[in-house]
């Protein structure tokens, strides 16, 4: 099964991190996680995904 | 309602904090967007879903897993498919007291856990608050109410309820003692093999006393009952006791599970 992107977007980069860690640990959830802290971050993941 | 397939290679989900405006927001496609929110006050746009940002990881992931669980195909979309190697029910128990039954099936737990995904469950009358378990948080009595019902993503659900020792995941015990008192034999029953059908442990640990309802009725469903005692003769009285009752009620097939393990203590 592929598995979900979840992106979590915050300028708080520690927050994101750290919820990132949170999920990653999670070992039986299919989810990819990246994280950000800037908005155009997210687009260019958005167009890479597209892809 | 939740779209994990509307950005068919997208991103599926995505956490944004309010601090970047709406229309900036509004830039960003994602199946399912959770807005980070520190309050009330925050303006959302169409889809977008408000979460507090400053709540546990375990409630956030609670709020991904409700918006997005409402499909009959949750767990599908969520879980890896592991194919369970093997499917086995672990009683502890002992008619002994203070023989250190929790730190065995914790020790048995963590050494099986290195080879398999083990859960462990304490369905004792007083489980300790803190003690061997972490304070605070979800407890059994939280698993209970996912079991009964039955739309409920048990499997999904338990990945934001279980606490961690090393690599084996267990479930904290029920605070009030009247709770667990008050769980039948069928609760349990439903609970158990709901965990063996739903979730990804090959291995449920069920650590014991005899305040559980319907005990036997859980022996039953258990592969192999490790009981514990202490060598001296009072505890040895009490084990014999136990192993005659089994034979006078008719229970001699849960005897033949039963594996003596002598208390380290």
């Amino acid at each position: 099964m592929k598995s979900k992107n979840l992106v979590i977007c915050d300028r708080e980069k520690g927050y994101a991190d750290a919820f990132a860690r949170y999920i990653m640990q999670k070992e039986e959830l299919a989810l990819q996680v990246q994280t950000c802290s800037d908005l155009s971050h997210v687009l260019s993941i958005q167009e890479q995904e597209g892809d | 309602m939740c779209y994990p397939f509307r950005n068919r290679r997208g991103i599926d989900y995505l956490f944004i904090s309010s601090g970047y405006p709406p229309g900036d927001r509004g830039q960003a496609e994602a199946g399912t967007v959770f807005v980070l929110t520190e309050d009330e006050e925050d303006t959302l746009l169409e889809g977008e879903t408000q979460v507090y940002k400053y709540q546990s990881g375990d409630e956030l992931l609670a709020e991904l897993i409700r918006k997005c669980s409402n499909g009959e195909n949750a767990e599908n979309t969520f879980l890896k498919r592991l194919r369970k190697k093997q499917a086995k029910i672990i009683g502890i128990y002992s008619p002994v007291h203070r023989v250190g039954k929790t730190s065995y099936a914790l020790r048995l737990g963590r050494k099986l856990s290195e080879e398999a995904n083990v859960l462990y469950l304490n369905l004792e009358t007083y489980g300790g608050v803190g003690g061997h378990f972490q304070e605070g948080g979800q407890t059994l009595s939280d698993v209970l109410y996912y079991a009964r019902q039955e739309k409920s993503n048990l499997g999904l659900m338990l990945t934001t309820l279980v606490g961690h020792k090393g690599k084996l995941d267990y479930i904290a015990p029920i605070q009030v003692s009247e709770d667990i008192k008050s769980v039948s034999g069928e609760d349990w029953l439903k609970l158990i093999e709901r965990l063996m059908e739903e979730s990804i442990y090959e291995i449920l640990i069920l650590d014991m006393d005899e305040g559980v309802r319907d005990i036997y009725q859980i022996f039953r469903v258990c592969s192999e009952i490790h009981v514990l005692t202490l060598r001296n003769e009072i505890s040895e009285s009490k084990l014999r006791q136990f192993e005659e009752e089994l034979s006078l009620l008719g229970h001699e097939d849960i005897r033949r599970k039963l594996i003596r393990r002598e208390s380290r203590l």
